[in-house]
Formats: C-alpha cells, sequence, structure tokens
C-alpha cells in the first residue's frame, strides 16, 4: 500500500514539474503585429465613419469606393492572419478534458464582422446611398466588435502586475 | 531532503492566485458592462430605425442577424478571457509547486 502511495507521490510531482517547467498554454500568444494593425484599422475606420456622419448619397459613392476598399481589405488580411496564427492544444490532459478550450481565437468572428458590415455599407451607399442612423448604427457595430476583437488580443499579453 | 510544507504551500498559493484572480475579474467586469450597454444602445437604435423608417427596409435582416451575432461574439470573447486567467491560475499555481519540490529537495529544476 505505501508502494503504491509512493508510487502516486513519485508521478505527481514529476507531472508538476513537468508542467511547470513546460508551461500551460490555453491561448495564443500575444502578437504585437496584428495589435498595431487592429489600431491602425482602428483609426482609419473611425475617420472614416466621422467623414460619414451625417449619412451618404449614392451621387458621390465614387468618391469613397476606394476608402471602402482599403478598409475591407485591411480587416480581411487581419482576420487571415488571426486564422493563420498558432493555437495550442492543452498540454496537461486534465486541463483538455475539464476547461472548454475554444477552438480558434474569439477575435477571429469579430474581425470578420467589421469586414462583413463595411461590405454591406458599400452595398446601400452604392445603390441608395446610407441615411444617417445607419451610418450610426454600422458605427456602433465597429465599436462593439473592435472592443471585442481588441480586448482579447490585449489579454493575450498576459500581465502580471 | 527536507519535508514540503503543505501550510506554507497552500499560502504561496493562495497568494499567487488572489492577484490574479483580482485584476482579470475586474477587467472582465468593465468590459462586460461596457459591451452590453453598447449592445442595448445597438438594440434601441435598430429600434427606432425601424419604427421611424431611419433604417430602410432592405437593412433590417442586417441589423437584426447582427444583433444576434455580436451578442454570440461578446460571450466568445467573455469565454476565452475566462480561459486566459485560468492558463495564468495554473501556471502561477505550478510555479509554486515546483518551488517548493525544489526547496524540499535541494535540487535546482528550472533554469532562470
Amino acid at each position: 500500500m505505501s508502494g503504491y502511495r509512493g508510487a502516486i507521490r513519485f508521478f505527481l510531482i514529476v507531472g508538476i514539474v513537468a508542467a511547470g517547467l513546460a508551461g500551460c498554454r490555453l491561448a495564443p500568444d500575444y502578437d504585437d503585429e496584428i495589435v498595431q494593425s487592429l489600431n491602425a484599422a482602428t483609426e482609419d475606420t473611425s475617420k472614416f465613419f466621422v467623414k460619414i456622419g451625417n449619412g451618404t448619397s449614392n451621387a458621390d459613392y465614387p468618391r469613397r469606393e476606394d476608402t471602402y476598399t482599403t478598409l475591407i481589405g485591411k480587416y480581411d488580411a487581419l482576420a487571415l492572419r488571426l486564422e493563420t496564427r498558432a493555437y495550442p492544444k492543452p498540454t496537461l490532459p486534465f486541463v483538455g478534458s475539464r476547461v472548454p478550450v475554444p477552438e480558434q481565437a474569439p477575435s477571429i468572428a469579430p474581425v470578420k464582422k467589421i469586414a462583413e458590415a463595411l461590405g454591406q455599407m458599400k452595398k446601400f451607399d452604392q445603390a441608395r446611398g446610407v441615411k444617417p442612423l445607419e451610418v450610426a448604427a454600422f458605427r456602433k457595430i465597429f465599436e462593439i466588435e473592435t472592443r471585442n476583437a481588441l480586448t482579447y488580443e490585449n489579454a493575450l499579453k498576459r500581465d502580471s502586475k | 531532503m527536507a519535508e514540503l510544507n503543505i501550510g506554507k504551500l497552500l499560502t504561496d498559493i493562495e497568494n499567487a492566485a488572489r492577484p490574479i484572480l483580482q485584476r482579470d475579474l475586474k477587467s472582465i467586469n468593465g468590459f462586460s458592462e461596457r459591451q452590453l450597454r453598447d449592445l442595448a444602445a445597438f438594440a434601441a437604435m435598430v429600434a427606432t430605425g425601424v419604427a421611424t423608417g431611419q433604417i430602410s427596409k432592405d437593412a433590417h435582416p442586417f441589423m437584426l442577424q447582427t444583433l444576434e451575432d455580436m451578442t454570440k461574439h461578446f460571450v466568445e470573447v467573455l469565454h476565452g478571457l475566462v480561459v486566459i486567467t485560468i492558463e495564468k491560475l495554473i501556471n502561477a499555481i505550478i510555479d509554486v509547486a515546483v518551488k517548493a519540490i525544489e526547496t524540499a529537495s535541494g535540487v535546482a529544476l528550472k533554469v532562470a
């Protein structure tokens, strides 16, 4: 019996030491370039929303077409980068079965949604212009989803201070 | 080989885990409050727009689907933040345990 307990204690200690030396990862590494790109896209998109705050007319849509294309391209590229970033599998067996770890970074869907919303707004702008309250609603989508994505990406810094 | 002091180990684990929990829960709480306020503001905006015609009919399906999507994304991000906190807690606790084993065994296991 004491031999059995000794073996359990031995394997427990070996397990803790091995895990401690390896470090447990349940989320991807922080990527400063992703955060910088997201911040830059956020600034450009905010400026665009300020410019069109009073609504748009489809008569002058061609003046905005390039801005839409550039912004959508930035968010599409960001989503691709987020999707291709390495995502860890839990290394500790008891964690894998007890903690429901997301299958991919939860910042991907918000970034895709921003690109989708800008694409939808572009279509309305081209077809009939965008009303002021519609611009406000699209802006709110952009703000909510940006906060979703940035909060998660910044949390990956794992600051302990 | 010295004996592991279980009482001290538990105190050290508690001291390592407490600041992580306090800080992370505070920031998760702040994030949640802000997002819930904005989701409510968006819902109100869409309701007004639909009722008054300030949001055209062709935009209704997109706005309603987006409200659903954003709520789902918010919950997924919350889940992600909690998982990051759990990861920090596991590593902090294991770190304390490894140090205790090092002290008791007199063997340095981690390279600084």
